[in-house]
């Protein structure tokens, strides 16, 4: 169960990168109080849609790189 | 509303498909081996494509098809953490921790969610915990996808409510006791594509007739603009709701024992990765773009929901469509919706036979099961399961319901040191497991009496907090603090 499982460093540099995201996400509440309109789109609408595309991104990057190098 | 025709069209749509599931459970049965191994895991030989559109069909229930458009309706730009919350996190999850399930699966024999407690940390107590909880979370789970399916094909005069309850149950039913996992694989794969492919198509058809994005999004904020910010309509998303819910649901969902068991049967590495890849396909199709831009736009369209024909949030799909697509359009988005529960109650009843038979029975009477015991009791069990989870539907009790409802994912959260943090390091052991499942659970279980009790709501929130937050503040630090005062004991 606890064998050595080496991961790739690219793939700790994204899971760091990852959980970076997701605790923006986490702590994004005072950002989505209010909104503006941004070429016809609500600000806090396109804030939490940047978000969602960075993080799969980021999700589908890290796929690759275990894929290509994980255990 | 809806014509003679239009109604015998619809029901022969729908049926067709019910007479296919049938045929799939059939001959998947015919080649299905008389092993335990084989009838629940499919001999652990799910290749990437078949694990992908698996895991999407279970994962996307009636909830996905039809009550996001209403939630995100109720709730706005807030239900957004939703998808947030999930996709990359469990995508991380399943890379780091899917492969070592995997394996350590394949090492032990293990087929349920509850050995990989008693393998990992050596306690029978810890495993029935898990297995009964399990059970108890998932069996309310079948009865409200049964009444969901069963609603949606009453209210839009497919047929009676009681005959769909009979209909929508008892095809699934015979396709899980004919095939079992191979027929729920076999007819996810199809019941998946059906999914995304006419969610596609109802977001299209809605969409391009309101003007697009960008005038879907001008109705909506001039018809609501609370859509757009916090705490939303409702004024449900509180700053301790948005942060406790972002946490709980992402880490229940992803340890549901039907979806985690997902993991045992990837074929190889290559093919585990159709789990990450089924959650970030299936979230972008249905969650991100269409759903939120479908409930915004609705009860500007169609009026505040209490003055629809049947007053329910979650019809809005069904009379968005009757407003801008055709007629015939609306028998196969049926087929898409009843697909989408009857995805997740396949797998729901197959896990809940794994959960009894491997994580409760035998540990009970102390010895394994032969492969046709396991396979008869399971089949009983997954039928027993079904008529209590039938009832449920035919009756359904509103509070009961919204109550399994609002503790499952805070139950199933209460897995997380257990079968996370315990399979990441060995400094958690069997006295913090089960310290720390005694009081995630208890914690949740009491809040929950007591909000049933008292009448305290709203349900799954306690004090502005998830409930299942609430465990897991006690859990986490129990399960640490036991396990290294108990360290070196065995």
């Amino acid at each position: 169960m606890f064998g050595r499982h080496p991961l790739p460093r690219s793939f700790k540099y994204l899971l760091t990168v990852g959980l970076v995201l997701w605790f923006v996400g986490l702590l994004s509440f005072p950002l989505l109080k209010d909104f503006t309109l941004v070429g016809g789109i609500p600000s806090t609408l396109l804030y939490m849609w940047c978000l969602q595309v960075a993080m799969w991104v980021v999700a589908v990057l890290g796929i690759v790189v275990w894929l290509r190098g994980g255990p | 509303m809806v014509g003679e025709l239009e109604r015998t069209v619809n029901a022969a749509v729908v049926l067709i498909y019910m007479v296919a599931m049938v045929v799939v459970g059939y001959l998947a049965g015919r080649v299905t081996r008389r092993t335990a191994e084989d009838y629940y895991l499919m001999s652990r030989e799910v290749r990437f494509v078949l694990l992908m559109f698996t895991y999407i069909a279970t994962l996307q229930s009636m909830v996905a098809f039809l009550a996001a458009t209403a939630s995100y309706m109720t709730h706005g730009v807030a239900y957004l953490i939703l998808p947030v919350s999930q996709g990359m996190l469990m995508t991380f999850l399943t890379l780091l921790l899917g492969w070592r399930y995997r394996e350590f699966a394949r090492q032990h024999g293990i087929i349920s969610q509850g050995e990989l407690v008693y393998y990992r940390y050596g306690t029978r107590l810890g495993q029935v915990l898990v297995g009964l909880a399990g059970y108890l979370f998932n069996l309310a789970y079948i009865g409200i996808q049964v009444v969901g399916m069963a609603y949606i094909l009453w209210a839009l005069g497919v047929m009676d409510y009681y005959a769909a309850v009979a209909l929508v149950g008892g095809i699934t039913l015979v396709y899980v006791l004919m095939g079992g996992l191979r027929a729920v694989v076999w007819s996810d794969f199809i019941q998946g594509i059906l999914m995304l492919l006419f969610f596609l198509v109802v977001g299209i058809s809605i969409l391009v007739p309101l003007g697009g994005v960008s005038g879907v999004l001008s109705t909506a904020y001039n018809y609501k603009p609370d859509l757009f910010r916090l705490p939303g309509p409702a004024r449900f998303y509180t700053d301790s709701v948005y942060v406790t819910t972002y946490i709980i649901l992402p880490l229940g969902i992803w340890l549901s024992p039907h979806l985690f068991v997902r993991h045992y049967f990837a074929k190889d590495r290559r093919s585990l990765v159709g789990i990450p890849a089924g959650i970030l396909l299936s979230q972008a199709i249905m969650w991100v773009f269409i759903a939120p831009l479908l409930g915004s736009v609705a009860e500007a369209i169609l009026g505040p929901v209490k003055q629809w024909p049947i007053a329910r949030s979650d019809l809005a799909i069904p009379y968005l469509l009757m407003k801008f697509a055709p007629w015939w359009l609306v028998g196969p988005v049926l087929v898409g919706a009843v697909a989408a529960g009857m995805s997740t109650v396949d797998s729901q009843m197959l896990a809940e036979a794994q959960l009894l038979i491997r994580d409760v029975i035998e540990p009970v009477i102390k010895r394994r099961l032969t492969d046709e015991e396991s396979i008869r009791y399971g089949r009983l069990i997954i039928a027993v399961t079904s008529i209590i989870a039938f009832v449920i539907a035919l009756f359904p009790p509103p509070l009961i319901i919204d109550l399994m409802v609002g503790i499952a994912f805070a139950g199933f959260a209460q897995f997380f040191p257990a079968l996370v943090l315990g399979m990441l390091t060995e400094r958690i052991n069997k006295y913090g497991v089960i310290a720390g499942l005694v009081a995630g659970l208890g914690t949740v279980a009491a809040i929950q009496t007591y909000q049933l009790v008292y009448r305290v709501g709203p349900i799954g929130y306690f004090m502005g907090v998830h409930n299942g937050a609430w465990g897991l503040l006690l859990n986490v630090p129990l399960t640490l603090v036991v396990s290294h005062l108990t360290r070196g004991r065995r």
